[in-house]
């Protein structure tokens, strides 16, 4: 089969009819988050869903529904047109239309096929006509959505289907049941009628019960090995599952661990940063860290003003001396001209000369002193005389006064200066030491600031690692990354515990299967009287034999199917993982029936937890394995569909990979959003022309129309473009 | 052109090819039989394995199948 053209119309963001001409190697898709890679996908899952008819509206385009007026009608439809002994079509779709009130009815679904016979091309059913070309099992093998979706063996019956549909033997479990039973039948006739021989009665009986005992205990142990198998597949299924988590736990686990060692490193820090200043303030004297400068300040200050006082104190001298010179001097200027001695200044007095001066007569010599006249102008002069020398007497005295007390009254900066002196000494060393101390402290402080701001960056690193973790593991919780981690030692005690008891189980089964066949080889060897019962005995040994060769054969079968599944995995794993490290594919059969994919270093160590990416490489090689088995089976070859399968891929892993698969002779569609490169100028995500123009596969970019409105999916249209 | 077999000849060509059944049954697996000559063989062995097979495609129960098998061996052997 090989897919040729698929035409979506009007389906979910396909809006319109958009066409896809596929290559018969390798067609990329290529789009953006939200570009429609994965609405084409879907719409590839309706066309091949066959268990209903699903006309519901939710496929319909918005931007088509929203143009269309009352009355108004179109068709969703998705056809492919595809070879496969001749040219195929198969075409699936239903209308729409809108209703008076406004509601969108969808009707009409369909889903017809078309073959072309020559010339004509004839209508069939287009169920009828994907399971001919494209049946249910082979799809299951043919899309693939996601990396999650790869790992073909994901459930129990996985192995059974598989095998059923391309080891090219079906069926084969129905055939060992049907012949153990008969085998079972006849035993049972050729053991009811040898009883009836007496001759060999006894013996028989004793076989018999012998048998039954057995048998007895091949059921007990039976029963016991499937407890102990399941016990033993629900220890492997779990860890696992812990081993796929492993690296995120143990990376939880470290990260944790140095998050709980920079919060006690950050603790601890904290303890010195942080500290009791009112208390070293007063009770350790650290206010006196500044007393060694504010002492130096004070005794420079003390000195100053000591200067000063001298200065003004020897202003003050000077002034004095020079009053009292001023005196003196005035005394030698006030003597009389014959020497005589002047009267008291006080006589007459005040009174007395005022009432002479009003009555213009002296009242001494008691002449006349008319008013103009020498004695009464000396009288005036006398009476002024006197006001003038009790003026002066009145300033003498002031002036006394002021020459008694002294400039500077208190010794205060005597006293500043011997205070410095006090504080000086010994005091200023044992204070100076104090303020090293201080010093000494706060710089330990501030070393250990920067330590906490330090850590305090450390630790809001790992904070951010074990979000981006879990983060990247958005199935996980960090409760359960922690629950598997404590898990996982215990589980592998347990489940090593259960091995060693499973194969103590198995080596007991073996011994009484042994002792079984003995058994049964005894009763083989009994040699009845009667004819038939020998006839009966050769019948049953005939169908004993057959059902051992179903049961060899169906184990034959299934090992060459893994074996050829391996071989053919591992020649893709090797294509795949060119230059790079790949270890070895191996299908391993699981105690419950089915299988598992197992990556191994050629040495035969197990790669308990292979990276993203090679765990999709090897789970895509045994795909492309399975593929090419069932060509060969089927004599027919398929195409692979996948959406996303390279999530988990490095650039440089992407790049080989396109390049590799561009390369295998097998028809894939690959929707993916890789070969894409931000463009800074313009703010979105671009083709990669230099890797595009390497490959020689068919490319289509798809990307959403311009100008949508973010809030509004009738304006969302996906774009299809042809590149090469 | 290469012979075309059905899952049961698949079947009866793995099963035939067994060695202690072959030994058993004293005949010479070809790798090329096919159900239809098989239930026409003139060796027991075959021709039960062959019934086996093909009771089971035409949708025998398990008793008529050991019927019919038993009656053939206890005549044939």
């Amino acid at each position: 089969m090989k897919l040729k053209k698929i035409i979506i119309k009007n389906f979910r963001s396909y809006y319109g009819e958009n066409c896809f001409e596929l290559s018969d190697g390798l067609t990329l898709v290529i789009g953006d988050n939200g570009d429609g890679k994965t609405t084409f996908f879907e719409a590839l899952e309706w066309l091949f869903d066959t268990s209903k008819e699903n006309k519901s509206e939710s496929n319909v385009s918005e931007m088509r529904k929203h143009e269309l007026g009352i009355g108004d009608s179109d068709i969703v439809s998705v056809s492919v047109q595809f070879e496969h002994g001749g040219e195929r079509e198969i075409c699936k779709s239903f209308r729409f239309e809108r209703q008076t009130n406004g509601n969108i009815l969808t009707r009409d679904f369909s889903f017809v096929g078309y073959t072309q016979f020559g010339s004509e091309r004839k209508r069939v059913d287009g169920k009828n006509l994907l399971e001919a070309c494209f049946d249910t099992v082979v799809r299951r093998y043919c899309l693939f959505k996601g990396e999650r979706e790869l790992n073909v063996f994901d459930n129990n019956t996985a192995l059974k289907t598989l095998v059923d549909t391309f080891s090219g033997i079906k069926q084969f479990d129905q055939y060992v049941e049907n012949t153990e039973w008969f085998e079972q039948e006849s035993d049972k006739l050729v053991t009811r009628e040898l009883k009836k021989d007496k001759k060999q009665e006894d013996t028989v009986k004793r076989l018999e019960a012998d048998m039954s005992r057995v048998m007895r205990d091949i059921s007990d142990t039976t029963r016991d090995i499937k407890t102990k198998e399941k016990a033993v597949s629900d220890f492997e299924s779990r860890i696992r599952v812990l081993e796929e988590n492993q690296d995120a736990c143990e990376n939880l686990q470290t990260i944790k661990s140095r998050i709980d060692s920079k919060r006690t490193e950050l603790n601890r820090m904290k303890l010195h940063v942080d500290l009791d200043y009112n208390a070293l303030l007063l009770d350790d004297m650290w206010i006196l860290r500044s007393f060694p400068s504010i002492l130096q300040e004070y005794q420079s200050k003390v000195s100053m003003l000591s200067k000063e006082e001298r200065r003004m104190q020897k202003a003050e001298d000077e002034r004095i001396a020079v009053e009292k010179g001023k005196k003196e001097a005035l005394k030698e200027i006030q003597k009389l001209a014959n020497d005589a001695t002047p009267l008291p200044w006080n006589l007459p007095d005040k009174e007395t000369m005022q009432e002479m001066i009003d009555d213009e007569v002296c009242k001494v010599c008691g002449r006349p002193a008319p008013k103009g006249s020498e004695p009464y102008e000396f009288m005036v002069r006398k009476l002024n005389e006197y006001l003038e020398h009790i003026r002066q007497e009145s300033a003498a005295a002031e002036s006394k006064e002021m020459d008694v007390k002294p400039l500077f009254e208190n010794e205060y900066v005597a006293e500043l200066h011997t205070r410095g002196i006090q504080m000086s000494g010994d005091v200023e060393k044992t204070i100076s030491k104090l303020a090293t101390k201080i010093d000494d402290r706060l710089q330990f402080v501030q070393m250990r600031k920067n330590d906490v701001e330090k850590i305090s960056q450390e630790l809001q690193e790992a904070e951010d690692a074990k979000l981006q973790l879990l983060i990247q593991n958005p199935s996980l919780t960090e409760e359960m990354l922690d629950k598997t981690f404590h898990d996982y030692k215990g589980l592998s005690e347990s489940s090593k515990r259960a091995e060693l008891d499973l194969k103590d189980l198995q080596h007991k089964l073996s011994d009484l299967e042994e002792l079984k066949a003995s058994i049964k080889e005894e009763q083989n060897k009994i040699e009845p009287s009667n004819g038939i019962v020998k006839i009966y005995q050769r019948v049953h040994l005939t169908l004993e034999r057959i059902m051992k060769a179903f049961g060899e054969a169906r184990t034959a079968n299934i090992t060459s199917f893994l074996n050829m599944l391996e071989n053919e995995a591992n020649f893709y794993l090797k294509k795949l993982n060119a230059g790079d490290f790949r270890g070895v594919i191996r299908i391993i059969r699981t105690v419950d029936g089915s299988a598992r994919i197992a990556l191994y270093s050629s040495n035969g160590t197990p790669i308990t937890n292979p990276g993203g990416a090679q765990k999709t490489t090897m789970y895509m090689s045994v795909l492309f394995a399975i593929s090419k088995i069932t060509t060969l089976k089927r004599d027919e070859d398929y195409p692979l569909i996948f959406d996303a399968p390279t999530s988990s891929f490095g650039e440089f892993k992407e790049d080989v990979f396109y390049n590799i698969i561009d390369q295998i002779d097998k028809q894939c569609v690959i929707f993916t959003k890789d070969l894409l490169n931000f463009d800074r100028e313009s703010g979105t995500r671009k083709l990669d022309y230099s890797k595009i123009n390497s490959l020689s596969c068919t490319v289509y970019r798809i990307h959403k129309q311009d100008g949508y409105d973010e809030e509004d999916l009738s304006t969302i249209r996906t774009i299809t473009e042809k590149i090469k | 052109m290469a012979k075309h077999y059905s899952n049961g000849d698949k079947i009866l060509q793995a099963v035939l090819a067994n060695e202690k059944l072959s030994q058993w049954g004293e005949y010479e697996p070809t790798g090329e039989e096919t159900i239809s000559e098989a239930l026409s063989s003139s060796n027991p062995t075959i021709r039960a394995v062959a019934m086996i097979i093909d009771g089971e495609e035409n949708n025998s129960t398990q008793k008529e199948v050991y019927t019919q098998l038993t009656q053939f061996l206890t005549q044939a052997l």
